[in-house]
């Protein structure tokens, strides 16, 4: 018992680099599982405090948060029994002779087990301590930071959001329950193999590197390609699969979770995008609105008249470029014809031909009934202010004048379905035939072209009412909307006020006009999205630490044990050039493996991502392309950096060394 | 003309003090076709010698020329494109790369001197050491005799100028080590291949054409054996 305590002692002091890295490993998850647990504890009690005792509400959020929480964990329990199990495997592997040599002097299966064991014992009291401390640490500095960010919006709300630093004894149980969990399997796998080992093959060094005789394919061109050199790099790579598995697994797992967390990030700014748009840079927004005596009301008949007062575009323009006079301040004006009910807008009979299938899709399940070989719909037509009409003519690749047909829609779901957004033309038609309802005249509209989905700026997919829409150059405007970013808000919206007031004069058009400075408005949705952002940061960078610190392990216990083999070829004669090409190629083949593993994986983990998490705004699932490219190139990069500082490393030993030193 | 020309070959570890002379200015020349066994008790310099002879290791100071060209003053990679093509070496424990298989080892220095092997050599190789038919074995699917039969075919697939044998049967059972000395002595005879063993087996020395003796870094006795 002492002796195997002794010898896990021994070993870990001897490969002092593996072990740090192991701690780090073991610590890193065991702080992260601490930090989410002890955030899934604050939040729950702010949820509880802020909510009441609403069982409906705290059956939903502790779904919501249990269910985070879980996700969380088991992303990270998964990343960290990686890492850990191949750092106990490496340790066992590397010492398999020295096992030989016990097991030949009578050491029992159970002893070697119990030296591996011990290892495993001795990490998790000095890391999972460490560990927990680091946890609640980071749980405290994020709640700091949350609240502060909160502070902002608490100070102009009627209701507060705090989040109190609870350190839950349920958070720490769970957290070295876990990690030592991690600790034990990692360690149980390669003892109980130690330990069957036949004491002969251990001494002999068999099974140490598993070497199999494989076919290997595909040489050729890879030779072709990088020369000799290149041959022997795919060789020992798929030759000896076992002594890069660990970090083509390693990688693999990193770039899962990173594909899968970028897409989750960019889901969800995009559904605070399309879900407030306009509002994340615009700090001032004036409008002209009819008010709410001038508008028809619900359910009232085509009969009754109702009048109320447009504006024009040109004055609106001139308005605009007023604005824009003030210093520090871009604007983006937006109008269009409609008011509440269908009264003003035109409508118009869509041929089923020029929609896509999503559209006709939900005509059909909303039960519209075809009109002719068409639909019939509402149009909104749609200004805005010149400079960025400019804009979406050159984007549409139409001429200045032109209508150009919105080629977006948005549709709210029922029963917090969500919402969906979507492409409902699959042509532009030449021109729209439009019909007034209330006098059942007509107008032709010809079509220049069509404004892609993407090309929708924030502004114009905000006000987007759920009509076909097309923005024309100029209109009587019954709404008007200036976003406008400024960089002095309250002085702004006191000089807009001054030009809306003078610019607009008839009878009753102070009812109209209002200006909105969105500093002083309450609650906002930026902030609750800026913690978000804040905690999925936080959790890529941990995550991204985590692997990082499995692949420096791995590939440098590779590179380290081959430490003869390279030894080697230098002696017959392979030139540094070509033994650093050599290994270049294989960090490289390493790379692309994992990312050929890790790609897809990780496509499918952002898909079940999207499936998972439909509310509250349905959006159309799109493959994470820039999470692929950052994570390609940083695979790339951190395997070559790697394995370069490896080799610097072996380079400084006399050839002869390394070729004694092992024997 | 001498093959092989070591002049005050002298390599020391160490600083002050501590200086530890494994070599202390040996000097000898080896000519074309010769079976030269260096012997010596262990740790009297004999392993440091031969490394140097193989350009594996630099010296202190002294010179080694092979063919007439001072392999201290090429830069590593020269050094390593040399060796490739002039130096065979063979090792006690046969050191091949695990990955590649026996053929492969072999044509190791060919390849990676990005020339096309040739097959009949190849062929003539397999059958003097007699593993035609496990060609295509990994060097852990082979015994011990048979890897060293491998380092053996490692080291003439490129006719060297020289073959270095550091205790080349240290790690065999007697029949295999009398095999390996056969083979290496019917290249010796067959090819005229300069031959250079190191060995501190009394049985494998006297079978060479000349025995170096080494003691404490220096040549005790440099003799032609008599048959």
């Amino acid at each position: 018992m002492k002796l195997a305590a002794g010898l896990a002692y021994s070993q870990l002091k001897t490969n002092r680099s593996r072990t740090l890295f192991t701690l780090a490993g073991i610590m890193l998850s065991t702080a992260m599982i601490t930090a989410v647990s002890g955030f899934v504890a604050s939040a729950d009690v702010m949820f509880k405090g802020l909510l009441g005792e609403n069982r409906y509400y705290n059956s939903m959020y502790n779904e919501m948060l249990l269910g985070l929480g879980a996700v969380f964990g088991s992303i990270i329990t998964a990343a960290s029994v990686i890492v850990v199990s191949n750092s106990f495997r490496i340790s066992a592997g590397e010492r398999i002779r020295q096992f030989g040599i016990l097991k030949s002097v009578g050491a029992t299966k159970r002893q070697i087990a119990q030296i591996i064991m011990y290892e495993g014992i001795l990490l998790a009291a000095v890391a999972i301590p460490i560990g927990i401390v680091l946890g609640l640490i980071v749980n405290f500095a994020g709640i700091q930071i949350m609240d502060n960010l909160l502070a902002a919006a608490n100070r102009r709300n009627s209701f507060q959001i705090n989040f109190d630093f609870i350190v839950a004894w349920q958070a720490i149980v769970i957290s070295i329950m876990l990690s030592f969990g991690t600790v034990w399997m990692s360690a149980w796998i390669p003892a109980s193999k130690a330990a069957k080992m036949a004491s002969i093959d251990a001494i002999r060094g068999r099974g140490e590197v598993e070497i199999k005789a494989r076919n290997v394919r595909g040489g050729l061109l890879i030779g072709k390609l990088f020369g000799f050199e290149g041959t022997l790099a795919y060789k020992s790579l798929k030759r000896s699969r076992r002594n890069f598995r660990a970090t083509v697994v390693s990688l693999t797992a990193s770039i899962v979770l990173f594909i899968a967390a970028g897409y989750f990030s960019g889901q969800y700014k995009e559904i605070t995008r399309l879900y407030y748009p306009g509002v994340e840079n615009a700090n001032v927004v004036c409008t002209f609105l009819p008010p709410e005596e001038a508008k028809p009301d619900n359910g009232s008949s085509e009969s009754k008249e109702h009048e109320y007062a447009t504006l024009n575009s040109a004055i609106a323009d001139q308005i605009t470029v007023k604005f824009r006079e003030y210093p520090n301040t871009s604007v983006f004006g937006v109008g269009d014809d409609v008011l509440e009910g269908d009264y003003n807008s035109y409508k118009t009979v869509i041929p089923k031909e020029i929609l896509t299938s999503k559209m006709l899709e939900i005509f059909i399940s909303n039960g519209y009934v075809p009109a002719g070989d068409g639909y019939s719909v509402p149009v909104t037509l749609f200004i805005t202010d010149q400079e960025n009409y400019a804009k979406l003519c050159k984007k549409a690749g139409v001429p200045f004048g032109s209508n150009i047909l919105v080629n977006y829609a948005r549709i709210p779901g029922g029963d917090g379905a969500g919402k969906s957004i979507f492409e409902p033309f699959a042509f532009t038609p030449q021109t729209l035939n439009l019909t007034n309802p209330k006098d059942n005249s007509k107008v032709e509209l010809p079509l220049g072209g069509m404004l892609d989905i993407r090309d929708v700026p924030n502004e114009v997919a905000a006000t987007y009412v759920g009509n076909v829409t097309v923005i024309v150059p100029q209109l009587n405007a019954t709404r008007y909307i200036w976003f406008i970013e400024a960089k002095n808000p309250k002085g702004f919206a006191k000089y807009a006020d001054e030009i809306l007031h003078d610019s607009i004069t008839f009878e009753g058009s102070s009812e109209y006009i209002e200006v909105k400075n969105m500093e002083e408005i309450p609650f906002e949705v930026r902030d609750i999205s800026r913690l978000i952002m804040v905690f999925i940061y936080g959790f890529i960078t941990m995550l991204t630490l985590i692997g990082m610190t499995n692949v420096i392990s791995t590939i440098s216990t590779n590179v380290r044990s081959r430490g003869r083999e390279f030894a080697v070829l230098r002696s017959v004669g392979i030139t540094p050039a070509g033994l650093r090409r050599m290994l270049n190629l294989e960090s490289l083949l390493c790379s692309v493996k994992s990312l050929v593993f890790g790609v897809p994986l990780g496509v499918l983990g952002s898909y079940l991502l999207y499936r998972a998490f439909t509310s509250p705004v349905k959006l159309d699932y799109a493959i994470p392309w820039m999470p692929i490219l950052q994570c390609t190139l940083g695979v790339i990069a951190i395997t070559w950096i790697i394995m370069r500082y490896s080799i610097s490393r072996l380079r400084c030993d006399s050839i002869i060394e390394t070729i004694r030193s092992e024997h | 003309m001498a093959i092989l020309q070591v002049k005050n070959l002298t390599k020391t570890y160490g600083k002050g003090d501590t200086t530890v002379t494994a070599l202390g200015g040996v000097s000898f020349s080896v000519e074309k076709g010769e079976f030269v066994a260096i012997v010596g008790a262990s740790g009297s310099g004999k392993s440091t010698l031969m490394h140097l002879i193989g350009g594996v290791d630099r010296p202190t100071s002294g010179s080694v020329e092979i063919s007439g060209k001072d392999i201290f003053k090429l830069n590593e990679s020269e050094l390593a494109v040399f060796r490739r093509r002039n130096i065979g070496l063979v090792y006690q424990f046969y050191n091949l790369i695990p990955t590649l298989t026996a053929e492969e080892n072999i044509l190791l220095p060919c390849l990676l001197d990005n020339r096309k092997p040739d097959g009949d050599k190849l062929k003539k190789i397999l059958e003097t050491i007699g593993l035609t038919d496990r060609a295509k074995h990994l060097p852990n699917e082979l015994s011990g005799g048979q890897q060293q039969r491998v380092s053996v075919g490692r080291a003439l697939i490129n006719d060297p100028a020289i073959i270095l044998a550091d205790e080349p049967t240290g790690n065999l059972d007697s029949k295999s080590s009398r095999e390996i000395i056969e083979l290496l002595k019917l290249s010796n005879k067959r090819y005229n291949q300069t031959l250079i063993i190191i060995t501190h087996d009394e049985k494998i020395a006297v079978q060479a054409d000349r025995v170096i003796t080494i003691s404490d870094g220096q040549i005790i006795r440099d003799e032609v054996v008599c048959r």
